[in-house]
């Protein structure tokens, strides 16, 4: 047998026997872009597949055979809600990639270093202040929730670095700031008048519907460097899985790795949640999925994530405003009532243990 | 290559578990490090693997000092196999022996990284495990393809902790019969902790004899594994019997009394 077909049948590992890797990534591109599609399509008033795909094609070479109004409706409403939805998703699931790879546990995504948490209050507090979701107010909110985030982020890391960086200080530090941080986004609860209120527990859940193409722009970059970032680390994460000592004695700087990456992987999820509020399971669900797939290795694992978080937020979102209509219901809702059930199934069903 | 160190201390907190340890590991030498549990085998492996940072004294490969060199080539010239094995679930044999091949990879795998991985298995006599679980081998089996894994990394030294504590006779002799050939056609340079002195006395040519913390004899087995050192570090009365075919097998006959030495 040759090499190359050994690791072919080597690294089919815990995915699909034989299909190839990269196969499988093509297929998960072409699925966002349907889901995409669908997307744009989808809601009231609907638009055909056909003409969505006019309207952008006809955008490119500036041929206005489609309707002014459809054009409108893709443009000015579907697409930037579309294009926000796969990029938050893509940057809540390489950010889970991110933190579950260098701590070694399934069980953390961003949260439970406290910066949804902490974002949480962020935006809260500004709300409470009297900012409120429209116009400027937004960016007072978007910019409050993402330094609290990072406060939080901080704060996590100070208490792990004077106890020496272990996984579990890590953990343990950033479970306890996000109860601390909670409570705080409670007691605003509690004290804030009704109408705040409601924009507070709205807040909380989670939604796309303020989605503009100026959203996607800031958030986009810090995918976009979080992923380069765990592609070029994907080999130091693989061999991390090995344990700590391993990874060292094979050349890799374990903490400055660890640094980088959680600092990363808190960028982007601020960055996301700021802007959509809290949006959970995603960020948990889709790199498991995509270990599922495509097994360990980073190299495969990581877009795999990417575009399994782009594609789980935009269905969820698509279902989220056309299931009930004519109530939107917020996205955050829809990933975890759909994503909980479906999470235990994927633990019912896969046959093998990732970590310890 | 050759491993050397210098006035070496090193404490986790408190009382140093290393005291002052100069040692000079020659090119192509199977050292063994023996001593009881807590005699500090395990902590100088792994300043030597620069897991751990001695508080005082340094490391020298090939007379320079280990600090100068960057993390990516140490990890071309030293490999380490730690004492309990990884944990790695959903991961084939074939990942996990090339991870050792992580110090030379950028990001695509080459030919070269398969053969070298292949061909190490198949030193091995692994091949036919390429595609199992790692988590699903059995204890001997998981450890030689740790083994394997060093072995892919292509470095001139190998550190190995106590890698056969966890075996079956044949298990033992296979990975150090394994070893001696590494040392002698690839001249390895070895250092192996051990607790078995029987299999320290036969594959080892020099023997570190570890107590709280300090050497407290190197030299040759037939030196350094005497009735009177045994006596003095494993607190054991011994008996050293000759096999009638030129080695020598060391039979522990009782403990003695724990009041009796504690320098």
């Amino acid at each position: 047998m040759s090499g190359n077909g050994i690791e072919k049948a080597a690294f089919s590992a815990g995915g699909s026997e034989g299909a190839g890797r990269g196969l499988i990534l093509g297929a998960l591109f072409a699925a966002l872009l349907a889901v995409a599609l669908g997307g744009a399509s989808i809601g009231l008033p609907a638009v055909g597949a056909r003409e969505v795909l006019g309207a952008c094609l006809g955008w490119a070479c500036s041929d206005s055979a489609v309707p002014e109004e459809v054009r409108l409706l893709v443009f000015d409403l579907r697409l930037p809600r579309v294009a926000l939805g796969a990029v938050a998703g893509m940057g809540l699931a390489l950010a889970g990639a991110a933190t579950q790879g260098v701590l070694l546990n399934p069980l953390v995504s961003p949260v439970v270093l406290g910066v949804s948490a902490g974002a949480a209050f962020g935006a809260a507090l500004a709300i409470v202040l009297g900012w409120d979701m429209a116009g400027a107010g937004r960016w007072l909110v978007v910019g409050n929730a993402f330094a609290a985030a990072m406060v939080a982020m901080f704060t996590t890391y100070g208490i792990a670095r004077v106890k020496g960086s272990s996984r579990e200080t890590i953990i343990l530090a950033g479970i306890a700031v996000g109860y601390v941080f909670s409570a705080l986004v409670a007691i605003l609860q509690y004290v804030a008048r009704d109408e705040d209120l409601r924009s507070v527990v709205f807040w909380l859940m989670g939604s796309l519907w303020n989605a503009h193409l100026t959203t996607v722009m800031v958030i986009l970059p810090l995918v976009a460097v979080i992923f380069a970032l765990l592609m070029v680390y994907a080999w130091d994460l693989n061999v991390l899985a090995a344990g700590e000592e391993v990874a060292v004695s094979l050349g890799v700087k374990v903490r400055r790795l660890r640094l980088l990456v959680l600092t990363a992987g808190a960028l982007v999820t601020a960055g996301v949640v700021a802007f959509t509020g809290a949006i959970g399971f995603v960020g948990l669900m889709a790199p498991h999925m995509a270990r599922i797939l495509v097994g360990m290795d980073h190299r495969y694992l990581v877009p795999a994530s990417g575009l399994l978080g782009a594609i789980l937020l935009l269905a969820a979102d698509t279902a989220a405003r056309s299931l009930v209509w004519p109530v939107e219901v917020p996205v955050g809702i829809m990933t975890s009532l759909v994503g909980g059930p479906f999470f235990i199934y994927l633990l019912w069903r896969r046959k093998k243990d990732w970590w310890g | 290559m050759r491993i050397a160190t210098e006035a070496l201390w090193f404490a986790y907190g408190g009382e140093p578990v290393l005291k002052d340890i100069s040692l000079d590991v020659g090119e192509g030498r199977l050292v063994c490090l023996i001593g009881p549990n807590g005699s500090g085998k395990s902590t100088f492996l792994r300043i030597l693997a620069r897991i751990l940072k001695p508080q005082k004294g340094s490391v020298y490969l090939d007379g320079r000092s280990m600090a100068r060199f960057a993390s990516r080539d140490l990890g071309k010239m030293i490999g380490y196999v730690p004492q309990h094995g990884s944990q790695l679930f959903s991961t084939r044999v074939f990942e996990v022996v090339m991870m050792g091949r992580k110090p030379h990879l950028s990001f695509r795998v080459s030919a070269r990284d398969r053969r070298v991985v292949m061909e190490t298995l198949g030193l091995l006599s692994m091949s036919g495990f390429v595609s199992r679980f790692f988590d699903e081998l059995s204890g001997g089996e998981k450890q030689k393809v740790l083994l394997a894994r060093a072995l892919a990394q292509e470095t001139g030294i190998l550190l190995l902790d106590e890698p056969t504590s966890d075996l079956d006779p044949k298990y033992q002799l296979d990975v150090m019969t394994l070893l001696k050939r590494l040392q002698q056609d690839r001249g390895l340079t070895i250092v192996v902790a051990l607790h078995d002195l029987n299999l320290a006395a036969r594959f080892a040519d020099f023997v570190v004899m570890m107590h709280q913390g300090r050497i407290f004899a190197q030299g040759p087995p037939a030196e350094v594994l005497n009735e009177e050192n045994i006596a003095c570090v494993y607190q054991i009365e011994a008996r050293i019997l000759e096999d009638g075919r030129g080695g020598r097998v060391i039979a522990a006959e009782r403990a003695m009394a724990s009041d009796g030495d504690v320098s």
